[in-house]
């Protein structure tokens, strides 16, 4: 089972949600139920990459997909002079909201592939709307753990979860030779 | 149907807003954007095996 060569934003008539399996309850319930609403309600945006190939009934399956959105980040509290020297407040932030594989497409290297084309997308949208870094929520060390390795640090912890950043800098020089 | 749509989005949005951090977290946060640290190894290889598979 090979997949196609082209993220595209979810939509409804193309691509199998249902058929989606990552291991991981919450994310397969956010494909099924959430993603598309959340669209709709332009809360963010969903971008799967499907199979090369349908399914019987017409529509294709989900091999990886992410979704973005916009949050900001503020200080407890904020002294006045430190207010002054920030560019915005709340800082703004892009938010990697969600990142998943299909169990059946695991172990070919398909989630640093979904990362950076994650991280390319927020690179595009960096140069109309800049924002200082990506954050990531991790639902377990084992996610956490894949994030790392790519260098996205430990910004806090939330609820019992990591939440990782990598600044946006350092993505504008992965991609600064495009 | 549309009010639990609302719901949801409100809830979701809230959550995504407003992330706010201890002082001392926050003022790590802007120094490490500021400084920047390059890309590693394993990120700059993930960017080339991407490019080797030609997805778009």
């Amino acid at each position: 089972m090979n997949w196609s060569k082209t993220f595209i934003e979810l939509a409804r008539p193309i691509h199998d949600r249902e058929s989606f399996a990552c291991g991981e309850p919450e994310l397969d319930h956010f494909i099924t139920s959430q993603a598309l609403r959340h669209m709709q309600a332009g809360i963010s945006r969903t971008m799967v990459l499907p199979a090369a190939k349908p399914l019987p009934n017409g529509k294709y399956p989900i091999c990886a997909f992410y979704t973005i959105a916009p949050g900001s980040i503020s200080r407890k509290t904020l002294p006045d002079e430190l207010a002054k020297k920030l560019p915005g407040y709340p800082v703004p932030v892009f938010l990697l909201a969600q990142l998943a594989v299909h169990q059946d497409y695991k172990g070919r290297g398909l989630g640093k592939v979904t990362l950076i084309k994650a991280l390319e997308h927020l690179y595009d949208i960096n140069s109309h709307m800049q924002a200082y870094a990506v954050i990531v929520d991790c639902l377990n060390e084992n996610i956490t753990a894949f994030y790392e390795q790519f260098g996205i640090e430990l910004l806090s912890q939330e609820n019992g979860r990591d939440r990782l950043f990598l600044p946006m800098k350092t993505v504008k020089l992965l991609f600064g030779g495009k | 149907m549309v009010h639990l749509i609302d719901e949801d989005a409100s809830r979701v949005i809230a959550e995504h807003e407003s992330i706010v951090l201890e002082d001392n977290i926050f003022d790590h946060f802007i120094s490490a954007c500021e400084k920047a640290q390059k890309p590693n190894k394993k990120l700059k290889s993930a960017l080339q095996f991407t490019k080797e598979q030609g997805v778009q």
